[in-house]
Formats: structure tokens, C-alpha cells, sequence
């Protein structure tokens, strides 16, 4: 059986101990490297990115969204989890651009973390009411701009959809049941968005440089 | 302005006056005549009676009619290349001219179904053939209808002296009338237009008539052969153009000097009309009587209309009012000269009508003050405007501050409600939730594990805080989305199945943050005290609204062991909270429980359905 290898950046010592705990309980889970700060972080994906980025975004020494970057650009399948604390969708959100796909709060269930790993790996990504929300507003946003390269709404109909129900707080198992779908491919779709959306903010980033002159 | 106009109007109407006296040389004044119906030059010898010129037949024939020759015997000298000319100021009626027994021109004479009356001078050049050195003869053979003519003096002389005189009268008795005729028609059109699209004050209007009719009036100058089917007509014309004017400018000048009794234009009207409605309808018998008694009337108006410019002058000492008097004067004036001159009487019957250029004078001199005013009132309009646009600005200003002030004061009033709230709800809820905590961990009473409750429920309480107030959140469903997500692994962490379901929800719904919040608080107390005290195996919440009564209808429903809700012990703080908080949003809170579930239902009632 293949383990799922994971890497835990997280400042807090605590915490630190309890997701590598949490990791080292299950079996099918291997702790590739547990470290507190973004500069060890990136010394460690600077050799080998492992499956799974479990990242806090508040790092001593500076954001955790340039380890998701750099990670996702080094490893592009490799999936991300953010710890959240509350009241920072925002933060989510740039984690989400940044190339993350997951996150979970600081408080959850001991057994939340391991669970959230495995569902990433399978395909999927948990998302809450206010980001779906935020992210429907966000990638409709730049369709209404005519110089945009991509033209239309990035996302699909379908994706929007899911959207626009989890934002009025359906669970997946509901969501899945107004679409006629399963609650597993309702959150397929939701990593897909965030998959979307990271890529989408890269191609934005693009089009701005070369508005700016910077890439030829 | 009108002061200079007037200065330049006068000199340029001086050249007028100037009559240089070696000119006088060229001028015949003694002549003989006599009646005679030859067709060609009668013979000297025929007796001629000496008469000096001019010569006025009422006077001197009355009652005659029939042909008349007139002789002027004059010294030429014969010079190659200076031709001699002759030169009639005033040949009213036409005539036959003659210059040694040759004929030199025919001027049109009336008859033949064609009425004439010539206000042009006549020059003619005699051909140097005809033209004896020394001793020459210059004869006119008129052909008298009627007894009203006069035989004026005649210029022979070379034609370099004589034609001067003579273009300077065509100038001023012919192409200065056609010139006037021009532009008081062209002004009338222009004034009239104005003043009736605008329906500005009458002043205006009657500027506007006076240029018609004046314009009108001297068309007579010009307009001198007339077929005799069209010499009724034509003369009416005349009377009720002369007539316009004069009524329509003395009203002007009364209404100036601030007269305007009722009645004074219709009476101007009537008087107007009187003149040709009684040749229209008399004919020419009536034509004499006209012309001389209607005329004589509208002087008595131009009388009126010094004692109105008088007056004006008198109440304003303005330099409008002043110039209205001089040109009235000088109006008046002109018309007593014309009109005399027409009547032949006391006038030298050569002199040019003077009436016309007094009556520009007195059109522009009108017209400059009407200019005058209008731009004054353009003005005052403008400013007016300006002043108006100026207050709306300074109206703007003051609302935009007051708004701005409302704005403020509405700001602050949102801002110390929300900290009220705040205050209220830390109070009640995670200050005193930490308090007795505090005091159970002080006095030992608390193990780390009811610690760990102790803070999870305070963070819980703070979430839901900030999921319902702070700002960019789209209301309670969103945040009810979000403490279901967030307490799901927690219940499935529990093994209990948390299952929502909505029923009849619209889109949004509005409920204010305060009252979003104390709702999701009862729901999140329900949930907790499932998770911690129910014993259950699953958990349904479900969301509804109702009519009749509007109701936002929550109800969270367990199949755990139940609780006595009378029971202080059990219900403990949560049942108590809940209580309270259903209290204060005005919602109804109902408890049911035994020993197959608990089921707690809270009914809010919405404020605007």
C-alpha cells in the first residue's frame, strides 16, 4: 500500500505536535517533515515536494501562500491544505490562488485532519459556505472585463451551480442531491474550481505582467 | 450712444443744406409762358408774358387747364468737348423738353390710363449740335389735367457744373428713400418677428409697425408711375401707411413718457383708419379732403408726441428721453415743412421733402433705445440667472453638507448601535460564559477536559460572531451554511448525523445582523447541548418560513434521551440563554422533550415578509 507523504509547516508548537500526531497515527500516512518556519519549509521542497502541503499561512518569517507557490509550481498534483483559524476568508482564498486545495480549521477533531488528507487525495476538496460565495464573486468578476484573454466565466455552468448552492449552505450530500450527482463528484467539481482558480490567477498574473511589459 | 448717432445722423444729412452759391449762375428764374396748343416750339414772336419761376398755376391760373409752353432764354458758349446739360429739380408732372426747337426728352405725363407723379430730379445732356454759341432757347410744354402744378426753376449750364447738383438731388430725393425703404422693411420683418414669437412688451410691436409703415410710406417716393386702376388703391396705401406710423410712433412715445390709459391704442387705431377707410370708400372725390384734413390730424398727433417726449424728458432727464425729443422735434418739424410743401404753401415748392430723413432719425434714435433696453434687459435677465445659479449652487452646497452632516451623524449612530451590540453580546454571552468558568477553574472545580469545552464553546460563540457581523456577509442563510460546515466534523467526529433541511426558503433572507445572530445562537446552543448531553444518534434541523403569520420557523430535533425542560438543574445555562435570546428578537421559543427526543423550535417573526 502506498503511503500518502506529508509535510507540516506550522509555527505554533503545539499544533505542530498534534498534526504530527495525528499523522504518524495512521498507517497510511507519512510524515515527510515537520517544520515551524517558511525558510525550512522551502528547504525542504527545494529537495523533494511531497504529496501533501500542510501549511499554516501566518509563518514567523513570512507568508505561507509562497510555499503553496512555489510547491504547486514545483509539483502541480501535489495537494495543499491550509490551516485556517476564523474570520480570514480572504486568507483562504489567496491560499486557494496560490494553488491550494483544501482547508481545515485549527480547531477540528482530531480525527478531522487525517480524514481531510484522504478525501483530498481522492479527488476532493471541503469548502464552506462564505468562500464558495467569495469564489463565485471572484471568478465571475473578471468575465465583465472585455480586455480578459479567457473572454467568458471560467467556470462551467455546472460549477457554478454547485457554487451558488453550497454559497446558500447545502452539504455536498445535498448539493449532490438537487444536481442528481454524488456528493463525491460534487466535491471532484469543488477541487476542479480551485484547481481553476489557481491556474486562472497565474494567467492573470500573465496577461498583467505583459500589460506591464515585464514578460515579452 | 444715442447722442453720437445723433451727431453722426446730422452730418451726415449736412451736404443737404450745402448749396454752393456760384451754382446759382446756372439757374433760370425768369421765363415767359404761354397757352398754346402747338405740338412744336411756338414762334418768339407769339405773345409770351414774362412770368418768374417757380411758377404755381393755383396761384397764378387757377382754374386753368389745357397746354402751356415756357421759355427760358439762356447765354451758352460753345466749348469742343463740354457738353451742356439741363437740369429740372422737381418735374412733378412731366412734360416735353425742347432746346432750340429741338426736341430734347419726353418725361412721362399722366394720362393715357397712368397716373404720374416724378419726385426724381431730370438732367438731360443737349446734344452739341443743338447747342448755339451765344443766344439758345430751352422750352417745356406741359400738358395740364388738373390745376395743382407748379413750373419750377430750371439749371442750364455745362454739364460738369450742372450734373453734381443734379446726382446729389437724385441721391438724396431718390436712392436715400429706396435705401430707407430697404432697411425699414427689412428691420420691421426682423422686429415684427421677434416681437411676436417672443411676445415681448409693445414697445417692441410698435418699433416694429412704425418701420412698416414707414418703409411703406416711402415707397411713395419711388414708386412713381401708377396705373390709374391701381391709384385708389395706391393712394390708400399711402394715407395708411403715413397714418401707421405716425399713430403707431406717438403711441410708442407716450408709452415712453409712462401714459398708457386704456383705450389710448384703439383710439390711435381708429384715427388710423379713419384716412383710408374714407378714400377707400369716397374715392377720389374724397381724395382732396384727405389729403389735406387726415394729414393735417396726424401733425396734431406729432403735436401729442412732443408733449410725450416733453414729458419724458421732464420725469427722466435721460439722454433717451432727450434724443426722443429732438427727433420728435425734428419729426414734427419735417412733417410741417412736407406737408406745407404739398399743399404749396409758403415753401419754396423746389425744396426736397424733409420728412423722410427726420423720420430715419427718429426710427433710429427709437431703435438704439429699444436695442438699448433690450440688451439692459438681456442682462438682468443674465444676471438673474447667474444670481439664480449662484443660490441653486449655494442651495447644492448646503444640502451636500447637511447630507454629509446627516450622513455623519447617521454614521455614528450605526457605529455606537453596533458597539452596543457588541458590548451586549460579549456580555451576555462569552463574557460571562468565561467569568464563571474562570471561577470554576479557580476553585478547582474544572478538569482539563471541561476546560477544553469550556474554551470551544467560548470560540464557537465568537465564530458565529463574526460570521453574522461582520461586514460583506450575505445574511443568516450563508452563516447558517457556515456553522453547519463547521460543526459537521464534529459531529461526525461524535458519530451523530447532522442532517438541515430547508423548506420554502427564498433566495435571501433579510433579517438584520442582531437578530441573525441571537437565532444562530439558539441553534448552536441546541446543537452543543446535542453533542454534549443528548445521547443521540442523529440530529435534524429544519428551516422554514410561514405566512399568516410571516415566520422564519427553526427547529432542531434529536431522537437522544430527552430532558425534563422544567427541570432547573438540567436545562442549566443553554435552555435559560436560548430563552432570553428568543426573548429579546421577540421570537417564540417552544421546548419539547422525553424520553424518544428533544425537539426545540424557534418561530421569528419577520419584520418585512
Amino acid at each position: 500500500m502506498s503511503t500518502t507523504s506529508i509535510l507540516v509547516v506550522e509555527d505554533e508548537p503545539e499544533f505542530l505536535r498534534q498534526y504530527c500526531e495525528a499523522i504518524t497515527r495512521e498507517p497510511d500516512l507519512r510524515l515527510a517533515g515537520a517544520v515551524g518556519t517558511l525558510a525550512a519549509g522551502m528547504a525542504v521542497i527545494d529537495k523533494d515536494v511531497p504529496d501533501v502541503l500542510v501549511v499554516d499561512l501566518g509563518l514567523p518569517d513570512g507568508s505561507g501562500t509562497q510555499l503553496i507557490r512555489a510547491a504547486a509550481k514545483k509539483r502541480p498534483d501535489c495537494d495543499v491544505l491550509v490551516v485556517t483559524v476564523f474570520g480570514d476568508d480572504q486568507h483562504v482564498l489567496d491560499a486557494i490562488e496560490a494553488g491550494a486545495t483544501g482547508y481545515i480549521l485549527k480547531d477540528s477533531p482530531a480525527g478531522e485532519l487525517a480524514r481531510c488528507i484522504r478525501e483530498l487525495r481522492a479527488g476532493g476538496a471541503p469548502i464552506s459556505p462564505s468562500i464558495a460565495r467569495r469564489l463565485l464573486a471572484r471568478m465571475r468578476a473578471p468575465a465583465e472585463k472585455p480586455a480578459q484573454p479567457q473572454g467568458a466565466s471560467p467556470l462551467t455552468e455546472r460549477e457554478a451551480e454547485i457554487l451558488q448552492l453550497i454559497a446558500k449552505g447545502l452539504s455536498f450530500a445535498d448539493v449532490g442531491g438537487a444536481l442528481g450527482i454524488s456528493a463525491h463528484t460534487v466535491v471532484a467539481h469543488v477541487k476542479k474550481i480551485y484547481r481553476k482558480l489557481s491556474v486562472h490567477s497565474r494567467g492573470e498574473a500573465v496577461f498583467e505582467a505583459t500589460q506591464l511589459g515585464l514578460l515579452k | 450712444m444715442l447722442t453720437r448717432a445723433l451727431l453722426g445722423w446730422l452730418l451726415l444729412a449736412a451736404p443737404l443744406a450745402a448749396t454752393a452759391t456760384d451754382a446759382e449762375q446756372w439757374r433760370h428764374r425768369e421765363a415767359g409762358y404761354l397757352f398754346a396748343r402747338h405740338a412744336y416750339t411756338p414762334p418768339t414772336h407769339l405773345p409770351w408774358q414774362p412770368v418768374s419761376l417757380p411758377d404755381r398755376w393755383k396761384e397764378n391760373w387757377p382754374g386753368i387747364t389745357g397746354t402751356v409752353w415756357y421759355r427760358v432764354p439762356f447765354q451758352a458758349r460753345r466749348v469742343e468737348g463740354e457738353p451742356w446739360m439741363v437740369y429740372l429739380s422737381r418735374l412733378r408732372d412731366g412734360g416735353a423738353l425742347f432746346v432750340n426747337g429741338q426736341l430734347l426728352a419726353n418725361v412721362r405725363e399722366p394720362g393715357g390710363g397712368t397716373w404720374v407723379r416724378w419726385m426724381r430730379p431730370h438732367a438731360f445732356v443737349i446734344p452739341p449740335s443743338d447747342l448755339r454759341d451765344g443766344e439758345n432757347e430751352f422750352h417745356v410744354r406741359i400738358d395740364v389735367a388738373s390745376a395743382d402744378k407748379t413750373m419750377n426753376t430750371v439749371w442750364i449750364g455745362p454739364e460738369a457744373e450742372v450734373r453734381p447738383m443734379y446726382e446729389s438731388r437724385f441721391f438724396w430725393a431718390y436712392t436715400a428713400a429706396q435705401i430707407t425703404i430697404a432697411i425699414t422693411l427689412s428691420m420691421a420683418v426682423f422686429v415684427l418677428t421677434v416681437w411676436w414669437r417672443r411676445r415681448m412688451q409693445l414697445d417692441y410691436g410698435l418699433f416694429g409697425l412704425a418701420c412698416l409703415f414707414w418703409g411703406l410710406h416711402t415707397l411713395n417716393y419711388v414708386i412713381e408711375v401708377v396705373p390709374d386702376a391701381w391709384w385708389l388703391f395706391w393712394r390708400v396705401m399711402r394715407y395708411a401707411a403715413t397714418g401707421g406710423f405716425a399713430a403707431s410712433i406717438t403711441l410708442f412715445y407716450l408709452r415712453f413718457a409712462g401714459f398708457r390709459p386704456r383705450g389710448m391704442t384703439r383710439l390711435f387705431a381708429a384715427y388710423w383708419l379713419s384716412g383710408p377707410l374714407a378714400l377707400a370708400i369716397g374715392g377720389s372725390a374724397a381724395h382732396a379732403f384727405v389729403d389735406r384734413y387726415y394729414q393735417a390730424g396726424l401733425l396734431l398727433m406729432g403735436v401729442v408726441m412732443i408733449a410725450g417726449a416733453v414729458y419724458a424728458v421732464w420725469r427722466q432727464r435721460s439722454v433717451a428721453a432727450f434724443a426722443l425729443l429732438a427727433c420728435a422735434l425734428l419729426g414734427l418739424g419735417g412733417s410741417i415743412h412736407d406737408y406745407l410743401l404739398s399743399q404749396g404753401l409758403f415753401f419754396d415748392p423746389e425744396e426736397p421733402f424733409l420728412l423722410y430723413f427726420a423720420a430715419d432719425a427718429l426710427l433710429l434714435v427709437v431703435g438704439l433705445q429699444l436695442a438699448d433696453r433690450f440688451v439692459k434687459s438681456l442682462g438682468a435677465a443674465e444676471q438673474a440667472s447667474a444670481t439664480l445659479a449662484i443660490k441653486v449652487a449655494e442651495k447644492e452646497r448646503e444640502l451636500a453638507a447637511n447630507y454629509e452632516k446627516l450622513r455623519g451623524h447617521e454614521r455614528e449612530r450605526a457605529v455606537a448601535a453596533e458597539r452596543q451590540r457588541i458590548m451586549q453580546d460579549m456580555h451576555d454571552g462569552l463574557g460571562s460564559q468565561l467569568l464563571t468558568s474562570l471561577a470554576a477553574v479557580e476553585r478547582g472545580a474544572l478538569d482539563p477536559k471541561g476546560m477544553a469545552q469550556v474554551l470551544r464553546d467560548a470560540m464557537d460563540d465568537m465564530r458565529l460572531a463574526i460570521d453574522t457581523l461582520s461586514p460583506g456577509r450575505e445574511g443568516l442563510l450563508e452563516a447558517l451554511g457556515n456553522l453547519r460546515y463547521r460543526l459537521e466534523p464534529r459531529f461526525r467526529a461524535a458519530g451523530i448525523e447532522l442532517a438541515f433541511a430547508y423548506r420554502d426558503l427564498p433566495e435571501r433572507l433579510d433579517i438584520e445582523a442582531e437578530d441573525a445572530l441571537q437565532i444562530l445562537r439558539v441553534l448552536q446552543e441546541s446543537l452543543t447541548n446535542v453533542l454534549k448531553h443528548a445521547r443521540a444518534r442523529a440530529v435534524r434541523v429544519e428551516v422554514s418560513l410561514t405566512r399568516d403569520p410571516a415566520r422564519f420557523v427553526l427547529a432542531v430535533a434529536d431522537d437522544g434521551g430527552g430532558f425534563d425542560p422544567a427541570a432547573p438543574a438540567r436545562a442549566g445555562r443553554g435552555l435559560s440563554g436560548m430563552r432570553r435570546r428568543a426573548e429579546r428578537i421577540g421570537a417564540a421559543l417552544e421546548v419539547a422533550s422525553d424520553s424518544r427526543g428533544t425537539r426545540i423550535t424557534l418561530a421569528y417573526p419577520l419584520k418585512n415578509p
